[in-house]
C-alpha cells in the first residue's frame, strides 16, 4: 500500500490515512471490495503505531467508505456515487466555512459576507 | 476491561537505597508498549521483577495469566510461562565459548517451540558468522543473536529491555522491521524499553514514562504525536494564558515551556504562539526538569 | 537440563586443556613419589572442581542472569551441577583406577588387590562429596572471594579443632579408636559390602541435605 505519511506536519498521523485512503477509493485507484492490508501490516510498513492505523479504520468504516468484517479485515465499500458527493460537498462546505471565519476575523458583516458570495456565484 | 492481560502490575513494591519501586503498568494483547525514564530509575527494574530475577516486596504482579507471590522462593516465573516469553535483556546474553551452532541444541531443548530453520535463516540473513565464538561477535551482531533467539520460538510475549542499543541506525530499523512482523500474528505483546525515542515513536503504540521507581505518564503514543503539544511562550504571555490544558512546564532562558495534551485548543485560540509536535523527548525533558500542574 | 549439561560440556571442551593437564600432572606425581593413591586422590578432587568453575564462569560473564530468564528454573540449576560434579569425581576415579592398577604393574612391590583400590577409589570419593556438600552451598550463597575466604576459615577451624581435640583428649581418642578398630575392624574386612552401602547412604544423605540448600539459596538469589 503506497501511502505517504509527513510525520513532521501538524495534521494528525490517522487523518492523512484517512484522506489519502479515501481519495485512492475515489480515484478508482482501490477498487470495490478490494481488502485492505491488517492493521498490523500497515502499521509495520508505515511505520507507525497500530493503534492509529486502526483510528483510520475505524473513521473510514464510520464514514462509510471501508467495511470491516470481525475475524476477517477490513474491505473497500461497494463505491456509491452518493457517498462521493457527500465527501464532496463536506469539501465545499469545509472551504466556504474557511472564507466565512477569514471575512468575519477582518470586520465584515453576515451581510457583507453573503453580497460577496452572489456576487461570485453569478459572476 | 473483559481482555486478557498479558502483564499487570499493581503496586508493585520493592525498596533500594536510591529509590522506591511502586510500579503499576499493564499490557494488553496485540499492543507494543514502550517504557521509558533516566537510567538508573526502574526501567531494568522493572523487567527484573517481570522476569523474577528479583522478587517483589508487595502489590500484585500477573504474568501471562499467572499471578506471582510476594514469597521469597516464588519469585520466579513457571517453566511454562518463560517458554512463552522472548527476552533481551542488556548486558548479558549466551556464555562466550560458543558458536551458533552450538546454541542451536541448546535452544531445542528449552523451548518447544523453537524454529530452527527460521532462526538458521536470520542468522544468515543478517550476515552472522556460524562458526566464531561469541566473544569475538561485535556487540551489534550479539544483540542481534539475542533478538533472533526471542523471536523465532512463537513466544506470546517479548521483554526487551534497550534491545538496540549499539547497533547502528541501518541494523536499528532491520531489527524494529523484524519486530514488528513478529507482531503480526495475533495475540502478542511486546514491552520494550529504549533511549531512542525515534525508535519509540515509530513503533510503539502506547508508553509509560518511570520515574525514581513510580509511572508518572502513560498515553497512547498516537494521541502523544498528534494531540500532544510543546508550547513556547515568554513569561507574560504565560501569564495571561490560559493554564487549564498544560501538564507540565519548565523554566526557559526565554520563558515558559509547556507541554499540553489539547495542542488544537491553543492552535485555536493563541494561534500567535509558538506551538510544536508532541515527542517522546520533550515529553521526558519536561517530564525530568519541569514541574507538573 | 539436558540443555545445560550440554553448555557445561561444550565449556568444559574448550577448556579440556586444562583439565587433562591437572591429570597428566597427577600423573606425573604419582610416577614420581610411587604412591598411587596420591595420584588418584589428586585427579578426583581435581575433577572435582569443574562444576564449581562452570558455576563461576556463568557468574563472571553474566550468562548466569541470561540463564535464569529462559525457561530453566534454579532447581535445575543446582541440580545440573551436582550432578555433573558427581559425574566428574566418578569419572575421575574410574580413569585413576585403571591408572592405579596399570601403575602399579610397573611397581609390583606397592601392588595392592582390586578391592584396596576400589575401596581406596569409594574413600576418596566419600570425602570429596562430603567437601563437594559444604563448598558449593557457601559459594552459592557468597560471591567468590567471600566463599574463598569462608572456607579457608572453615578448614583452618576443622584443623584447630582437631589438633585440640586431639592434644587435650588425645590419648584417651587414640585407646577409644583402637577398641573401635579391634572390635569392628574385623567385620569391616568382612562385611565389606555392608560398610560400603552403609557410607554410601549417609554420605548419600549429607550430599543430597546440601543439595536441597543449594536449591533454598539458589531460590533466594536476587540477580
Amino acid at each position: 500500500m503506497y501511502l505517504i505519511i509527513n510525520h513532521s506536519s501538524m495534521q494528525p498521523i490517522y487523518e492523512q490515512i484517512v484522506e489519502q485512503i479515501k481519495e485512492k477509493i475515489i480515484n478508482g485507484e482501490f477498487s470495490e471490495e478490494m481488502m485492505l492490508p491488517s492493521v498490523r501490516t500497515m502499521a509495520k510498513d508505515l511505520k507507525i503505531s497500530a493503534l492509529t492505523v486502526k483510528k483510520a479504520y475505524d473513521a473510514l468504516t464510520e464514514e462509510g467508505f471501508v467495511v470491516t468484517v470481525h475475524g476477517k479485515g477490513s474491505f473497500v465499500a461497494c463505491a456509491n456515487q452518493n457517498m462521493l458527493l457527500e465527501e464532496k460537498k463536506k469539501e465545499v462546505e469545509a472551504e466556504l466555512e474557511a472564507a466565512i471565519h477569514k471575512g468575519r476575523s477582518c470586520g465584515l458583516t453576515d451581510h457583507d459576507l453573503t453580497e460577496l458570495f452572489e456576487i461570485v456565484l453569478e459572476g | 476491561m473483559g481482555k486478557d492481560v498479558m502483564i499487570k502490575l499493581n503496586h508493585v513494591q520493592k525498596k533500594y537505597p536510591d529509590f522506591s519501586m511502586d510500579c503499576s503498568l499493564t499490557v494488553y494483547p496485540g499492543m507494543i508498549t514502550g517504557l521509558i525514564g533516566a537510567n538508573g530509575e526502574g526501567k531494568s527494574t522493572t523487567f527484573k521483577l517481570i522476569l523474577g530475577l528479583i522478587g517483589k516486596e508487595a502489590g500484585e504482579m500477573e504474568v501471562l495469566g499467572k499471578k506471582r507471590e510476594c514469597s521469597n522462593d516464588g519469585k520466579q516465573p513457571e517453566k511454562e510461562i518463560l517458554q512463552q516469553t522472548g527476552v533481551v535483556l542488556a548486558e548479558t546474553g549466551f556464555g562466550s565459548y560458543f558458536t551458533i551452532h552450538d546454541i542451536i541444541p541448546f535452544l531445542e531443548d528449552l523451548y518447544p517451540e523453537f524454529e530452527k530453520d527460521k532462526f538458521l535463516q536470520y542468522c544468515e540473513e543478517y550476515k552472522l558468522p556460524m562458526n566464531k565464538k561469541i566473544k569475538e561477535f561485535s556487540t551489534g551482531m550479539k544483540r542481534k543473536l539475542q533478538i533472533f533467539a526471542a523471536i523465532t520460538h512463537k513466544a506470546k510475549l517479548l521483554l526487551l529491555d534497550e534491545p538496540t542499543s549499539g547497533l547502528d541506525v541501518v541494523a536499528r530499523e532491520q531489527m524494529l522491521t523484524l519486530l514488528r512482523e513478529y507482531m503480526e500474528t495475533e495475540g502478542r505483546a511486546i514491552l520494550i524499553s529504549s533511549h531512542l525515542s525515534g525508535d519509540l515513536e515509530t513503533f510503539c503504540d502506547d508508553i509509560y514514562l518511570i520515574q525514581k521507581g513510580t509511572i508518572t505518564f502513560h498515553e497512547e503514543m498516537d494521541r502523544l504525536l498528534d494531540a500532544y503539544g510543546l508550547l513556547k511562550v515568554s513569561d507574560e504571555v504565560y501569564k495571561k494564558m490560559d493554564k487549564s490544558h498544560i501538564i507540565c512546564r519548565k523554566k526557559e532562558n526565554f520563558g515558559w515551556s509547556c507541554l499540553t495534551d489539547q495542542k488544537a485548543y491553543y492552535q485555536m485560540h493563541n494561534p500567535e504562539i509558538v506551538i510544536e509536535k508532541g515527542s517522546v523527548d520533550e515529553l521526558i525533558l519536561l517530564m525530568a526538569g519541569g514541574e507538573r500542574i | 537440563m539436558k540443555a545445560l549439561l550440554m553448555k557445561d560440556l561444550r565449556t568444559l571442551k574448550n577448556e579440556r586443556r586444562l583439565w587433562v593437564s591437572i591429570i597428566g600432572v597427577s600423573v606425573l606425581f604419582g610416577v614420581l613419589f610411587q604412591n598411587w593413591y596420591f595420584m588418584m586422590g589428586y585427579i578426583m578432587f581435581g575433577l572435582s572442581m569443574i562444576a564449581r568453575t562452570m558455576y563461576q564462569y556463568d557468574v563472571a560473564d553474566q550468562g548466569i542472569v541470561y540463564l535464569m530468564t529462559l525457561p530453566i528454573t534454579r532447581k535445575e540449576y543446582v541440580k545440573e551441577k551436582y550432578l555433573l560434579s558427581l559425574m566428574s569425581i566418578c569419572i575421575g576415579g574410574i580413569l585413576s583406577m585403571i591408572l592405579t592398577k596399570i601403575g602399579m604393574l610397573f611397581t609390583p612391590d606397592q601392588a595392592d588387590s582390586n578391592q584396596e583400590i576400589f575401596s581406596a577409589f569409594l574413600g576418596i570419593l566419600a570425602v570429596a562429596l562430603v567437601l563437594q556438600a559444604i563448598i558449593f552451598p557457601v559459594e552459592l550463597k557468597y560471591d567468590v572471594s567471600k566463599s574463598r575466604i569462608i572456607i579457608l576459615l572453615l578448614v583452618m577451624g576443622i584443623i584447630i579443632l582437631f589438633t585440640a581435640f586431639d592434644m587435650l583428649i588425645g590419648a584417651i581418642l587414640v585407646a577409644f579408636i583402637t577398641i573401635f578398630v579391634d572390635a569392628f575392624g574385623g567385620i569391616f574386612i568382612q562385611h565389606f559390602l555392608g560398610t560400603v552401602l552403609l557410607s554410601a547412604v549417609v554420605v548419600g544423605m549429607i550430599y543430597f541435605s546440601s543439595y536441597r540448600k543449594s536449591v533454598k539459596i539458589m531460590g533466594q538469589k536476587e540477580f
